[in-house]
């Protein structure tokens, strides 16, 4: 490849190389905290034209690297920050084994987590980033990782992938605007604009926090909190995980391990700053029966 | 005519774990992962106090688990034994319990 940069996220290392210059400077720019130096990668990935005349001509952007799709649409090169970012995504998704991996946001506070899982637009990568902001260390929007062996949570504090009108909420809420890349219009999910997570996140992302809290949010819905027992959790972060199955007996027992470990709720929320006082909320009443049961023993 | 005889899998071919009032079965042959409500899970307990090779028809399994559960179907006219033998041909499909046809 004619440009490449090296990224590591967490346990990650990422080899990126690109037919085009630009791609490459927009993820060095976005990652300028994030350790770049190179050695051996977890994955490569690729972004390539779709023929060589398409290098310059209206260039297009597929997706190429250690696993793929093979009905992936090639982007525009103003989305190549984007093609690389879903294909390093989908390494994750479909590459790692070290971890179970959850498709969920997660902040932590004291050394506990507090993880947000729902399915894309239920509002857990803003929430994630909005906490983030206030007072809260941010562990990823994307992805979280179980340690099978440990029940940990390892961070995995990519950028955060703002859609629409999370941009502006974010925007409003963050000052620095070197934090933030460019604004990617018209893509396969609206206009996205990724934020890069605050110094510390990325400078403590390898200390791992122990799960302590299990939310379901569900953004634009009137104001409702709902307990969710242990088989409904386990249920659906069956569901919200990309590697269960491929885990197998290590998944099995990582997964009954976390629900029946944390406290679970479903919390509907109309807005972020309603979002952010529920999990204040409910995170002060966990913390009140964690006390109580320390002073119980 | 054949008598269906149920027995319990080898100890280290199910992982269970109780969440809540249900319990998740991992069946490690398969790598299949079930999550079964009661009385089923009692069901396999009966099986698996028989001891290792040990088979039972759904009728003597009934007995094993009535002193718990009052056994009752879908139809109130459907007989306890016929309640069992049909979880227990269900188990056997999904490959949790080892069936036997005694002659």
């Amino acid at each position: 490849m004619r440009h490449s940069c090296f990224i590591t996220v967490g346990p990650a290392r990422f080899r990126i190389g690109s037919d085009w210059r630009a791609p490459i400077d927009q993820l060095r720019q976005l990652y300028s905290d994030y350790p770049l130096d190179e050695g051996v990668p977890d994955f490569t990935v690729r972004l390539q034209a779709t023929s060589a005349l398409r290098r310059v001509v209206r260039p297009q952007v597929a997706i190429a690297g250690d696993f793929t799709l093979p009905d992936a649409v090639p982007l525009p090169l103003e989305q190549g920050l984007l093609a690389a970012e879903m294909a390093m995504n989908l390494q994750m998704a479909l590459g790692w084994r070290r971890h179970l991996l959850l498709h969920a946001s997660a902040v932590s506070r004291n050394g506990r987590a507090v993880i947000m899982t729902g399915v894309s637009g239920a509002g857990k990568s803003t929430l994630s980033a909005l906490l983030g902001e206030r007072g809260w260390r941010f562990l990823g929007d994307e992805f979280v990782l179980l340690d099978p062996d440990t029940g940990m949570i390892v961070p995995f504090p990519r950028p955060v992938s703002l859609k629409n009108t999370a941009i502006s909420a974010m925007e409003r809420e963050v000052d620095d605007d070197t934090r933030f890349g460019p604004v990617m219009r018209d893509t396969p999910k609206g206009t996205i604009r990724h934020l890069r997570p605050r110094t510390e996140a990325v400078q403590l992302m390898a200390r791992e926090t122990r799960p302590a809290l299990l939310l379901f949010p569900r953004f634009g819905y009137p104001r409702a909190v709902r307990r969710v027992d242990e088989a409904e959790s386990f249920v659906r972060l069956t569901q919200a995980s990309t590697n269960y199955v491929a885990l197998g007996e290590r998944g099995f027992d990582a997964l009954t391990g976390f629900v029946r470990a944390m406290s679970a709720c479903a919390i509907d929320y109309a807005d972020g700053e309603e979002g952010v006082e529920m999990v204040e909320r409910l995170w002060s009443e966990q913390g009140a029966k964690t006390g109580a049961r320390a002073a119980a023993a | 005519m054949s008598v269906l005889r149920f027995a319990a899998l080898p100890e280290t071919a199910l992982k269970r774990v109780p969440l809540g009032g249900l319990e998740a079965i991992y069946h490690v042959p398969s790598g299949i992962t079930h999550l079964l409500a009661e009385p089923v899970p009692d069901l396999l307990d009966a099986l698996a106090r028989l001891g290792p090779g040990k088979a039972a028809s759904a009728a003597e399994v009934l007995v094993a688990v009535a002193e718990r559960f009052d056994i009752v179907g879908d139809d109130p006219g459907e007989a306890p034994v016929a309640v069992v033998a049909e979880r227990l041909a269900e188990l056997a499909q999904l490959g949790l319990v080892a069936v036997r046809h005694d002659a």
